[in-house]
Parts: structure tokens; C-alpha cells; sequence
């Protein structure tokens, strides 16, 4: 009979670790790929909102309104020559006609509401597939004339 | 070398290997998160002081005598009601993903007062770090007399966080003919 160098329990112990082994790192190879995707479309969601955010910010601040013109899914910005308006449909944010969100960001909602002086606009955004969403409330003060 | 010693190498090979693999996984997961967790606290931070300067800011122009009447060093915060926002003693509480912040401004003691100016700090506490913008608030009312003049002196700004440069071109705005009758 030939004499092997190992046992047949020797070399099935061997399978059974280094298959153990195989499957953990495939876990941990998986697990890290997912973060970093996770990872990844959460800062483009908060880089979308923090362009849009600043958007409407600068343009609360510059414009110069007569009076109140927004209604619950559009802000008005009101300036001496002409103005601005931010309109939400369906899936987009717009500034006049130029769509200020990417094709890869949905906005989910948009709502405007005002108390006083003050604007209020809720903005939600959500990724490509739908699974992660942020959202911000930026607050505006509507600057009047008091002739 | 035998077999039996090749697997023992083999293992101490896997170990070293596993200990190195286990180190960086602990750093990416570690890294990452806090990453994540300060950039989420960034956007956080960057809407509070942006609504609190242009809640300030409104409110100043409404009536300036509520900034002027703060009392120094003493800590408020912006509570919104069905008509604007009142200024309330005490400091504003908000969760964010079960993370406790803290929001309030102060009046310092007469640092940089000037001329009908106001300078407010406003500060927000995370569980992690403390941030502080600083906001100049002037009496435009008595600064911009027609609707000519306040037209330049609010398409003057060209981004949002040049509030303290905004404030000093309002005083080079050029004197009108009502203006030096006001004077008079």
C-alpha cells in the first residue's frame, strides 16, 4: 500500500481552514466595497445639497423683492433687472431654466412656507437607486423696500 | 522540511497576514466613519449659521433696537413663530442622528461696536468640536435714506459670507442731496 506524507483528516482539516479563511476575507473584501460605495454616494448627495443650498443663499441675500412671491414649491428672487425664480417638478430643481441638481440626484421634496418676512424651504434629496436621502431646511429673509 | 512543518509555516504566514489585514480594516471602518460623520456635521453646520445670519440680519433691519438691547455675554437663541422669529434667552437643542447640538449667539462686550454696529457670535456645539462665525450687524436705517441708495447697497454682496464686507460699502455710498438735508 502507498505511504502518503499526510492523513486524509490532515488534508481535510487544511480545506476547512483555509476555506473558512477564503469566505472571511471574501466578507471583509465585500463589506469594504459596499462602504466605500455607501460611502461615496453620501458625499454626492452632500456635495448636490451644498450647491444648491448655496444657491439659494447667496441668491436670498442678493436679491431685493417687493414683496412676497413664493408659493409652496417655488421661491421667487426679485432683482431690478428681472428676476430669478426656483421651481421644483416632479424630480428636479430649477433656477429659471437651468437644472441645478445632476441626473444622478433626485429631489424627493420641496417645500416652501413663510412666516413673516422669512422663507422657509425644506430641500430632500435622494440618490440614483433611492436608498439614501439627506435633506437641509435653509432659512431666507426677503428683503423689502419701505418707500 | 516536512509537510507538517510547511502548514505550520503556512499558518504563521496566515496569521501575520490576517493581524495586517485586521489593522487596516479597524483604520478604513475608523477613518471613514469619522469622515463621514464630520461631513454630515458640516452640512449641518454650514444651514445653522447661514439661517441664523439671515435670521439676524432680517431681524436687525426690522428693529434694530432688539440687537442693541442684548444684554453682553449672556446666550440666545432664534425661536420661530407663525410671524418670523423672536430672539429667546437660552440655548437651542437639536438631535442630529442621536447626536445632541447646541446653537446660541452672544453679544461680546463691546468688542468692535461701532457707529450703530453690532457684532454677534455665533456658536454651535457638537459632541465633537465647537464652531464660531462672527456677524457685524448694522443700522441700515439710518445708513440708506432712498430706494437708489438701497438698491446698491443690497446688490452689492456677491456671496454669502461677505456680510462683514457688505456692512463697510454701505458707508461709501454716496451722499445725495436728502441726505445732507438730513444732516442738516
Amino acid at each position: 500500500m502507498k505511504k502518503y506524507s499526510f492523513t486524509l483528516v490532515e488534508l481535510l482539516v487544511y480545506f476547512f481552514v483555509m476555506g473558512i479563511l477564503g469566505i472571511l476575507i471574501g466578507i471583509i473584501f465585500y463589506s469594504i466595497i459596499l462602504y466605500s460605495e455607501n460611502y461615496l454616494q453620501k458625499s454626492l448627495l452632500r456635495t448636490e445639497l451644498f450647491k444648491i443650498l448655496n444657491r439659494l443663499y447667496i441668491n436670498g441675500i442678493i436679491s431685493t423683492s417687493t414683496n412676497i412671491l413664493s408659493t409652496s414649491s417655488i421661491v421667487f428672487h426679485i432683482f431690478p433687472s428681472g428676476y430669478d425664480h426656483f421651481y421644483y417638478t416632479s424630480s428636479d430643481i430649477y433656477l429659471n431654466n437651468n437644472k441645478l441638481n445632476s441626473k444622478e440626484i433626485y429631489v424627493k421634496n420641496f417645500y416652501v412656507s413663510t412666516s413673516g418676512n422669512f422663507v422657509s424651504i425644506f430641500l430632500e434629496l435622494e440618490n440614483k437607486n433611492r436608498k439614501q436621502n439627506i435633506f437641509a431646511t435653509s432659512v431666507l429673509y426677503l428683503w423689502q423696500f419701505e418707500e | 522540511m516536512n509537510l507538517k512543518s510547511q502548514i505550520l509555516i503556512e499558518v504563521l504566514i496566515g496569521i501575520v497576514f490576517l493581524s495586517f489585514l485586521s489593522i487596516l480594516i479597524f483604520l478604513y471602518f475608523n477613518v471613514f466613519s469619522k469622515i463621514d460623520l464630520i461631513s454630515e456635521e458640516s452640512i449641518f453646520v454650514y444651514t445653522k449659521f447661514m439661517n441664523y445670519q439671515n435670521i439676524l440680519l432680517g431681524l436687525s433691519r426690522e428693529n434694530f433696537s432688539q440687537i442693541e438691547d442684548l444684554e453682553y455675554n449672556k446666550s440666545y437663541f432664534l425661536k420661530p413663530t407663525t410671524s418670523g422669529y423672536i430672539i429667546t434667552e437660552g440655548v437651542e437643542m437639536e438631535l442630529l442622528k442621536s447626536n445632541q447640538y447646541l446653537i446660541w449667539f452672544e453679544k461680546p462686550s463691546s468688542i468692535g461696536e461701532q457707529d450703530n454696529k453690532k457684532l454677534i457670535y455665533i456658536y454651535i456645539q457638537s459632541p465633537f468640536k465647537a464652531y464660531k462665525n462672527s456677524l457685524l450687524l448694522a443700522n441700515i436705517k439710518e445708513k440708506v435714506f432712498n430706494q437708489s441708495q438701497w438698491l446698491i447697497s443690497t446688490t452689492s454682496v456677491i456671496s454669502a459670507n461677505t456680510s462683514s464686507i457688505y456692512y463697510q460699502e454701505i458707508d461709501n455710498i454716496t451722499t445725495t442731496d436728502d441726505y445732507i438735508k438730513l444732516l442738516d
